[in-house]
């Protein structure tokens, strides 16, 4: 996001037309890096949307340079509440942990981190679960990112989670995106963990910003794309899809209980009707 | 009737001296009339700041009771609906653009600014609540209207305690078709007691079943009917001792669960922790008990969404899933952080 403000101030297109143009163009560049696409695209196309839809505004400005500044201002709002927005999860997810929970969670994620963190501020005693989360080991960071703070934690195995689950109280997961029937796209792994807490009957809260929210319902997991799949790089080098591991899972609503986001707790229901008033 | 103060009514809610959920909502609206009509407020601010301290101070001392908490939050929403509506009448119609509700902010708690000072406010929102109050008393035979058609002949209905809402629903529904209502007794206030005697009074065949035997029964049992406290956000319900094993028994069963319930119960809270409270009332009187043993009453259960089928509300049913939608309908997304 902070990338495409910096081209919006650097850009010197003279017509309103080049300029959304030149947007496109930069939005496209950023997708092909290596970056977790889901969150960047629904985050872009958000940001496009909203720096454009000051109809009221534009349409008063005398020439293209108010109206660039127009667009800046609005740009930097932008910026400044997808800042904000960790933020206010924190308010909306205060009493989430408890004294005495057991937790289990999936990878890295700073939103949990930051849950978590701020849990241990206000004194609460709590202990938690992380899934190694292969390929990458992300988990170990989480953890040793969680013991910095002073969470008592332990390092399972991806496959360990069926073995641990009756010992958790809840699980909290991250999440790259947000499909419209509350579905999580999130590292591969997820879709395990969701679906056996929900077997087991135990509660499955996601913290996600509301800039994830993405306008895609996939039916099941083979009905991603490619892109989210797979990273940029291996895109490019052509190499034959079949043999490469998927990055990313989808999770089903009926396995998640709650997503806190910064527009408030919203049971899996609330997406699609938050989504229509974000794109309309 | 005398001007009704703050800290009288949170004294009457501690001691319990009102009998029904629909009492507490009225004089909550009382109270907020008082509010309304004293001449301590100037600006819309004023006002809305005024009723966020009652809403507060009700929750703090008494978080279960959120009747209350729902009526407040329903009067700042009439607040600043009508004050945007007066304010748009002066100043030429401002439609703020959809993009703009990204950056109202739900989560911050804090209302919107209302600093002009509008003349006509007091006015029409003493109206618009007054009309709120024939809302809560009609909510009763709103609901009971609509009995007749959720019921066929033939059916075996069962119920659990006693509920106004859910006795005049059934009794309304009688009068066209003739139907079985089992009651189970609702230890330990024994409620079921007096709610099979009114059924039998309106003529509808009726049996009085213990606790323990409603998972047996269930089979047998075509809807379950209940009355609740609270629904909680999520579109659950927190309700009587016993709700939770029923609500499961006819999950199991494949049972359909219906709740009657009115708007003013609908609230923001999310499923917390359930407050418990210890008590001697579920010993019965005369034995000696030795006082080394821990009596403690539960005072309310929590049904999850997944086993309610559907809400009876005034005016139509609606699912457990858009009980978010109803609830953003009802209240000003700003005043969630009360």
């Amino acid at each position: 996001m902070m990338a495409l403000m910096e081209s919006m101030r650097r850009d010197k297109s003279t017509t309103l037309q080049e300029f959304i143009e030149k947007m496109k163009l930069e939005r496209e560049k950023l997708s092909k890096v290596d970056v977790s696409v889901v969150s960047v695209s629904s985050g872009s196309e958000l940001f496009m949307r909203f720096i454009t839809l000051a109809h009221q505004e534009l349409e008063q400005a005398a020439d293209f340079a108010s109206c660039r500044e127009i667009l800046l201002r609005r740009g930097e709002k932008f910026v400044k509440n997808m800042q904000e927005s960790r933020k206010k999860i924190l308010r909306s997810s205060t009493n989430l942990i408890k004294d005495g929970m057991i937790i289990l969670t999936h990878s890295h994620s700073r939103n949990v981190l930051a849950v978590m963190t701020e849990a241990v501020k206000q004194g609460r005693q709590f202990s938690v679960f992380v899934t190694e989360s292969q390929p990458d080991n992300s988990g170990r960071c989480m953890a040793k990112a969680l013991e910095a703070v002073g969470v008592p934690c332990t390092v399972i195995l991806d496959a360990a989670v069926g073995y641990i689950m009756e010992r958790v109280n809840a699980v909290m997961l991250g999440a790259e995106g947000v499909c419209e029937n509350g579905g999580i796209i999130n590292k591969i792994g997820s879709c395990n963990v969701a679906t056996l807490a929900h077997m087991k009957n135990k509660p499955v809260y996601v913290l996600v910003e509301s800039y994830k929210f993405i306008r895609r319902i996939p039916l099941d997991n083979s009905s991603l794309p490619k892109s989210y799949l797979h990273k940029a790089s291996v895109l490019n080098h052509g190499s034959d899809l079949e043999l490469e591991h998927p990055q990313v899972d989808y999770t089903h609503p009926d396995n998640l209980t709650l997503l806190y986001t910064d527009l408030g707790v919203l049971p899996t229901s609330a997406v699609t009707e938050h989504l229509i008033k974000l794109y309309t | 009737m005398a001007q009704l103060s703050e800290r009288e009514f949170i004294d009457k809610l501690r001691f319990e001296k009102y009998d029904t959920e629909q009492a507490k909502a009225e004089e909550s609206l009382y109270l907020m009339e008082c509010i309304v009509g004293s001449v301590h407020w100037k600006t819309g601010s004023d006002l809305l700041n005024l009723l966020r301290n009652v809403g507060t101070s009700v929750q703090a001392k008494m978080p279960w009771e959120t009747t209350p908490c729902n009526m407040v939050q329903r009067v700042i929403k009439i607040v600043i609906d009508e004050y945007n509506t007066l304010r748009g009448e002066n100043q030429g119609v401002e439609y703020p653009s959809l993009s703009q509700s990204m950056l109202v902010d739900p989560a911050c708690g804090d209302l919107p600014k209302c600093t002009e000072v509008i003349p006509e406010l007091q006015d029409r929102v003493l109206e618009a609540i007054a009309e709120q109050k024939a809302e809560i008393e009609q909510s009763q035979e709103l609901i009971a209207a609509q009995g007749v058609s959720k019921i066929h002949n033939d059916e075996v209905i069962m119920t659990c305690g006693m509920c106004p809402l859910v006795l005049a629903f059934l009794t309304k529904a009688a009068k066209q078709r003739k139907f079985h209502v089992i009651v189970a007794e609702c230890a330990p206030k024994y409620d079921g007691h007096p709610m099979a005697k009114a059924l039998c009074t309106a003529g509808i065949q009726t049996t009085l079943i213990q606790d323990s035997a409603v998972f047996p029964i269930m089979s047998r049992v075509n809807k379950v009917i209940i009355g609740t406290k609270t629904v909680v956000s999520n579109g659950g319900i927190k309700t009587f001792v016993g709700a939770a094993s029923l609500a499961s028994a006819a999950k199991f069963y494949s049972v359909p669960l219906y709740v009657c319930t009115p708007t003013y119960k609908f609230s923001l809270m999310g499923c917390e922790e359930i407050s418990h409270e210890s008590s001697t009332s579920i010993i019965p009187k005369g034995t000696k008990f030795s006082p080394s043993v821990n009596t403690a009453l539960t005072k309310l259960d929590y049904v999850p969404p997944e086993n309610v089928t559907s809400f009876i509300t005034n005016n139509r049913g609606i699912a457990p899933s858009y009980v978010y939608r109803q609830l953003s309908e009802l209240y000003h997304p700003t005043s969630y952080d009360l």
